[in-house]
Parts: structure tokens; sequence; C-alpha cells
């Protein structure tokens, strides 16, 4: 199989992780499109080094999150609105979770850029360890980051819960 | 409501975006990258074929003119033109290794830092140095172009002047004071347009990362 297409069936069946990022990362259409290009071509431009040693998910992890944290778009002058009509549509649940799980994701908006990528990974189930390959930081520094993360989180949604 | 509670959901929700088809993805593989990384990448070629065309000009310059002074300021100039041309390579393999490598977080932004921070103090120092130094060389080297008979002779000038002299040499003072300062302003501030407000995010974002 041409390396080309190679890289296009496996980012075909992980596009999830691409999307999750973009999600995660940027409020508008528009920027989502413009990191998922960047993602994407960063992923192609590497892919030459990705020799199986951890699964292409892991891989991918790595490259979405390396780009987004690096993707800095120009200071808008106008202050940041968290637009809700861009979140992903919502799964079928109740009013009450619904309500929850928005709360939650405005809190998630508003949170830094490495504090977005704890929270992403940790949704994914990986293990502290994991956590900390891919970020760099030892287990230890992202079980500390997680109690905090985890305690401002619930502030926050509540914060957004309540009004 | 805490984060565990709501994991399902939020994976859920985060997961519903519209999928991509394959063909749009195979396009999406044609078109330029756009990150800060890429772009100094692309400045970087520009910069090279610019040098390249400089240096041609420098050896044509150096072999050909009528006078000896030009011929060894462009002679001089070569060097250093070489030496640009070899931190020009250094830095586009060091991008090029870098684009190719998948690092941890923490690792690639201390990259992404190191990369950008070298070429702005190299770019910031290379100009405070050539300024002055263009200026001073050419005029000592017309000096002395001069006293050899095959120019103007600045001598004779210096000579005709006799009491206005000071008013001369303030002149080339005040001009080479303003060049001098007003290139230290211009090029810090070109250079933090640039990449400045960038960098500083680039180390709180590693800072963020190694405290506890």
């Amino acid at each position: 199989m041409p390396v080309e297409q190679e890289f296009i069936t496996l980012l075909n069946k992980n596009q999830n992780i691409i999307h999750k990022v973009c999600a995660i990362y940027m409020d508008t259409l528009a920027d989502k499109e413009d990191l998922f290009q960047e993602v994407t071509l960063q992923a192609w431009k590497s892919f030459a080094t990705f020799r199986g040693e951890s699964q292409f998910s892991t891989w991918l992890y790595r490259v979405a999150l390396n780009t987004a944290i690096t993707f800095f778009r120009k200071e808008k002058k106008q202050p940041q609105v968290i637009n809700t009509e861009v979140f992903p549509e919502p799964v079928q649940q109740s009013p009450f979770l619904e309500e929850q799980t928005k709360a939650m994701y405005k809190a998630i908006a508003e949170l830094s850029k490495i504090d977005k990528a704890l929270v992403m990974l940790y949704i994914e189930d990986y293990s502290y360890h994991d956590i900390g390959e891919i970020l760099g930081i030892t287990p230890n520094n992202v079980a500390v980051k997680m109690i905090r993360l985890k305690s401002k989180l619930k502030e926050s949604t509540q914060k957004h819960y309540q009004f | 409501m805490e984060l565990d509670e709501l994991k399902y959901q939020l994976n859920k929700r985060l997961d519903a975006d519209q999928p991509k088809s394959t063909s749009e993805l195979s396009l999406l593989l044609k078109k330029a990258a756009t990150s800060v990384i890429h772009k100094l990448q692309r400045s970087l070629w520009i910069d090279m074929a610019a040098n390249i065309l400089v240096l041609l000009i420098f050896i044509w310059q150096a072999l050909f003119n009528k006078l000896w002074s030009l011929r060894i300021y462009f002679g001089t100039f070569i060097i250093f033109s070489v030496i640009a041309l070899v931190v020009l390579i250094y830095l586009i393999r060091k991008i090029e290794v870098f684009n190719n490598t998948v690092l941890p977080v923490k690792q690639n932004l201390e990259q992404v830092y190191k990369i950008i921070n070298f070429y702005k103090i190299i770019c910031f120092r290379a100009t405070m140095i050539f300024i002055p130094l263009c200026i001073i060389y050419a005029l000592s080297l017309g000096y002395l172009e001069g006293k050899s008979g095959t120019s103007v002779d600045y001598s004779m000038i210096v000579q005709k002047l006799g009491s206005k002299i000071w008013m001369v040499v303030a002149g080339i003072v005040l001009y080479l004071s303003i060049i001098g300062v007003g290139g230290y302003y211009f090029t810090r501030w070109f250079l933090d347009r640039l990449y400045g407000q960038y960098l500083i995010k680039l180390k709180s974002l590693i800072e963020e990362l190694d405290t506890e």
C-alpha cells in the first residue's frame, strides 16, 4: 500500500481524535477547520518517523496536542465569548444532564491550553503514566495537576450552571 | 457536578463532529501549513535565496570592481555572507528535523522556543553589528582609497574644510547615532512584533507544565 494511502486509511479511522482536539481548543468553526488542516499536515510530515512502537491513536494525540498548543490565533480585541453554537451536537440525554454537560463544557473552554490537554487525555481514560509521557512530565506532576484541575472545574461548572 | 461524572457525556459530545471523507483528507495533504515554525521555515528559504543572490553579486564586485576599496569591501562581506548561509542551513536543517519528530508536549514547546529565540537573537545581533560595521568600514576604505589617489581624496576635503571639520565629524556621529539607536529600537520592535508575543506564550506554557 502506498505510504499516502496507508496514512489516509489510518487517519480516517482515527480522525475523531483531531475533531476532539479541535473542538476543545477552538471556538469558531473556521478556527476548527484551520487547526484540523494544520494537525493533518503535521501528522503527514512526521508520519515517516512513526514506527508503530506506540498505537497510532496515541501518536496522533501527541501530534494533535503539540500542534494545538503551539497554534495561536491573533488576539481578538473584543472579549472572548464562549460560542455554544459550535459545540458538537449533544448526545441524547436528560435535560438536567445536558445542562450540566454544557456548563462543564463552558468551564473547560476557559481552561489554559495545558489544562485542556490534561482534560482531553483524562476523559480518554489514559493513565497518569501515559498522560505524563504524552505531555513530557512526571506521573506525579500529572496527579497533582489533576487534583487541582478537578476542583477548579467543579467550581467553574457550578458558576456556569447557576447563570 | 464533577469531571468524572461527566466523563462519558463529554467524550461523546466531543466525538460528535462531522467526519471528513478520505478524499477530503487527501486534499488537506496538498495544502500549506500555517504554523509559526512553518512560516519561519518559509522565510528562511527566502532569506537563503536572497543570500545566495547577494553572495553572487559580492563575488562579481570583489573580482571586477575598478576600485580596490570596493573589491576589499565586497570581498570581506563574502565571508559574512557565507557565515550567514551556514547559519541559515543550520536553522533550516534544525526545523526540518524538528518537523519530522513527534516529541512529548513539553520538549516540543522547548524546541519551538529554542529555534525561534535563536533566530530572533541572531537577527538582532547581526543587525546591531552590521549597521555600524558597514558604515565605518565603507568610510575607512573610502578614505584610504582617496589617499592612494585612485578616487576622491578625502584628506584634501578635510584640509579644505579647515576649522569646519568638527561640523562634518559631528554630522557623521549624529548620523551614526540615529542609525544606531533607530536601528536598535526598530529591530527590537520588529522582532518583538513578529515573535515576541509568541515566545512569551510559549515560555508561560513551559512554566505551567513545570509547576506542580
